[in-house]
């Protein structure tokens, strides 16, 4: 479906949270090249802001990248030719995702889980039972 | 490159406050008693002090607590130092970035220094701000002259890789003594040492700590370690030093659980820098603390068969 | 009222300048701080879009000056004080052997250009790895037949400090591109088994023969071109790892490559504030000489008498240099009869 451009997106939330446009990236995508984690991102970064200049709210709002990006690594952000915090833009994110009551997108903690992980006997168990 | 303005700012004082650290403290005894005596041999009086709580970066970087949650514990650990009059060292990258961070927001923020002030009040403290936060290895870096005088036991012929974890140097800190990308203040430490630095791939990647952080995302997790721990093994050093107790129990006692799962034979023994130079400054076998470590036990042993015990 | 020009700089700007004055009779002083004349553009082995000799072109350019009588050549000199008015200039210049005093009646500037030391840029293991080198050594590489023999894979980085607010300049350096291509054509005419990468955010190649030199790159030369800024190069076991994000596709890319070649920024040539302000004239926020007016009069300084040619003024390539040596030299003519 062709895509309808607009203004009324959660551009503004981020932007108003990291005081600087968005429209400063450069779409250069060395902050995706840098990243250690990129592999587990359905978005790249670059994408991210893309995605939020478009105003493709939903599809950000429920990536995977937005909950496991921006957490201190600040990898992308020494990189950022502009120097987006793209570490705050996360959070804005993060905090917009739980308002709007959208599920995050990464496993949640289990104990259960993380006791059977840890050793394989245990697992095993936990599989059989 | 370090940056020799800033390791020149750094003071030479006679006595500091030396924080300890919940990892270091609780899983690796090594590392409190190596960084106090080596501080001690290096001329300067460690000082600590029962009051001292974790650092609080734990609740923050695991979100459990908003970061501001933390900041009344952050101004309560540093006034401990400032009732002294004395700097801080760390041994911990956490307590490092958490410590200087928020110290240097209450700083420039006089609202939130204001009402953490409230809060310390009312147990007759007060922040004012006026310490300083230094790594234990910029204190290293800063004393090498001493160090070099005082080398008792030649690490010779020991291969050292180096890993120098996120929070110390990632996000372009504006007080860490070297680049980013391209730190080698650590290697020079070792050469001070007499050891032999073995450089590696994934020398820059995480340990895998950071990567939601363990207890929510432990799969993420451990891919990053088993990179990091691939890469150091095909350099076959031996001994990964670290600078941070989280790296160093993230990397020590994970080769175990991927040996346990038949994911890898990794036996590549992690010290911390301040084990190191004990190591080299002739500290007692015992005071070193190996007998806290997990992985690559056999090798450390050899290691002091070959530098002597 | 002197009839003398000095020209300052003898790079291709102020070589052209130099000889258009002599051609129309006017008497030049051409300073120049290093031991020969040539500049930057005598440090290139070939030019672009044109694969022509570019020491064999620089070297045509040299003697034509050099064998002008009204053209007074000064090595190893540079500018040290500088007083008086359009017509009524008072100079000292240092040379080797001394200072001396001249009354000259107009003075052109084209002092060039330098390629930005990536120092900054440790992501790229830049003076680490000796196999990471910039553009400019690269040449130097070319023209001493050092070119990595055998199956090797060579990737050239676009825009190390240009287009970069945070660590270089905001500005594009304008030739990086072309000369990117230029240097992999180059290392596939060096060396047929090798292979050769190019990382760009946009490829920006204007003027006439430039999108087709960039188009020749690709399609005769096989070089394969990657849209994504170049993350990371780490050593890896002698080789190095070229860590990018393909971003027309989305996804995280890896080169393992055997040398890696930045094209770092044109950057104002070294103390360009020191000797515009010696002379009274304006720069920009980067260092580069101001012009009055950069549409109709582009070589005029803030200062009359003082005219402004080549890369001392903005990143060009070697044609609009020697456009605006000529227009700078006219300029100079027009003030000193």
């Amino acid at each position: 479906m062709r895509l309808r451009i607009h203004e009324n997106g959660i551009r503004t939330i981020v932007e108003e949270s990291i005081q600087k446009s968005l429209t400063a990236c450069l779409q250069c995508s060395k902050c995706g090249g840098g990243c250690a984690h990129v592999d587990e991102f359905d978005l790249s970064p670059r994408q991210v802001i893309e995605y939020l200049l478009d105003c493709l709210d939903e599809q950000v709002l429920d990536s995977r990248t937005i909950w496991l990006c921006g957490k201190n690594c600040t990898e992308c952000e020494v990189i950022c030719p502009v120097g987006l915090p793209l570490n705050g833009i996360m959070v804005t994110l993060r905090e917009e995702a739980t308002r709007r009551g959208v599920e995050p997108k990464y496993e949640q903690p289990s104990l259960i889980y993380h006791k059977f992980e840890h050793c394989s006997k245990h697992r095993r168990e936990g599989e059989e039972g | 490159m370090p940056r020799l303005d800033k390791v020149a700012q750094i003071p030479k004082p006679d006595k500091i406050f030396v924080f300890k650290s919940c990892v270091a403290s609780n899983k690796y005894p090594g590392i409190e008693a190596c960084s106090s005596d080596s501080l001690r041999i290096l001329g300067i009086e460690p000082v600590d002090s029962d009051e001292q709580t974790c650092c609080g970066g734990f609740v923050t970087f695991a979100n459990v607590a908003a970061p501001t949650a933390s900041m009344p514990a952050v101004a309560r650990n540093l006034s401990l130092a400032e009732e002294k009059g004395l700097d801080t060292c760390v041994v911990c990258n956490g307590c490092w970035t958490f410590l200087n961070e928020f110290g240097h927001f209450m700083n420039h923020n006089a609202e939130v220094k204001a009402s953490v002030n409230m809060m310390l009040n009312m147990m007759g403290k007060e922040y004012k701000g006026t310490g300083s936060v230094y790594h234990i290895a910029e204190m290293y870096y800063r004393l090498k002259e001493e160090l070099a005088e005082n080398v008792k036991r030649p690490l010779k012929g020991i291969k050292v890789a180096t890993h120098y974890g996120c929070h110390y140097l990632g996000g372009g800190k504006y007080t860490a003594i070297d680049d980013a990308q391209m730190p080698s203040y650590l290697e020079e430490i070792i050469e001070i040492l007499g050891g032999e630095v073995v450089p590696y791939t994934a020398n820059r990647e995480c340990c895998g700590t950071g990567f939601t952080q363990v207890i929510n995302g432990k799969d993420l997790s451990l891919e990053h370690t088993k990179t990091k721990l691939d890469s150091v093994k095909e350099a076959d050093p031996d001994i990964l030093v670290v600078q941070c107790p989280y790296c160093h129990s993230q990397l020590d006692r994970i080769q175990q659980q991927f040996n346990y799962r038949d994911e890898g034979d990794f036996q590549t023994p992690i010290l911390h820098i301040a084990q190191l130079v004990g190591m080299g400054l002739g500290l007692d076998v015992a005071k070193l603390g190996f007998a806290a470590h997990v992985s690559g036990r056999a090798r450390l042993e050899n290691v002091l068969d070959r530098i002597g015990r | 009222m002197s009839k003398k020009t000095l020209v300052i700089g003898g790079g291709i700007a102020g070589i052209t300048a130099a000889q258009k004055i002599a051609q129309n009779g006017g008497d030049v002083i051409l300073i120049e701080k290093e031991d020969a004349l040539g500049g930057n553009f005598a440090k290139l082995t070939y030019t672009f879009p044109v694969l022509g000799d570019a020491k064999a072109l620089v070297s045509q350019e040299v003697q034509k000056v050099q064998t002008t009588p009204s053209i007074e050549i000064l090595t190893n000199t540079t500018l040290t004080a500088c007083q008086g008015s359009v017509g009524d200039f008072s100079v000292e210049l240092k040379t080797l052997s001394g200072t001396r005093q001249e009354i000259v009646g107009a003075i052109i500037v084209a002092a060039g250009f330098h390629y930005m030391e990536p120092t900054a840029y440790t992501e790229y293991s830049y003076g680490r790895s000796p196999k990471v080198v910039t553009s400019l050594e690269f040449e130097k590489m070319a023209a001493e037949n050092r070119l990595p023999q055998g199956n090797v894979r060579v990737v050239f980085v676009h825009c190390v400090g240009s287009r970069d607010k945070a660590k270089g300049y905001v500005y594009c350096s304008k030739i990086c591109c072309s000369y990117s291509a230029k240097h992999a054509i180059m290392m596939k005419k060096a060396n047929p088994q090798s292979k050769s990468y190019v990382f760009y955010i946009d490829i920006r190649a204007l003027g006439k023969g430039y999108e087709e030199f960039i188009r020749s790159a690709m399609e005769e030369h096989n070089v394969r071109y990657i849209r994504g800024r170049v993350a990371k190069v780490l050593e890896s076991e002698g080789k190095l790892l070229v860590r990018a994000e393909d971003s027309l596709m989305g996804n995280p890319v890896e080169v393992e490559a055997d040398l890696v070649v930045l094209a770092s920024a044109m950057e104002p040539p070294v103390g360009s504030r020191d000797l515009a302000a010696m002379l009274g004239i304006a720069t920009d926020e980067y260092g580069f000489f101001q012009d009055v007016e950069s549409n109709v009069r582009p070589c005029h300084s803030s200062k009359p008498g003082i005219f402004l040619a080549g890369s001392c003024t903005q990143p060009m390539e070697i044609a609009s240099a020697v456009a605006m040596g000529g227009l700078s030299a006219s300029e100079a003519l027009a003030v000193t009869r």
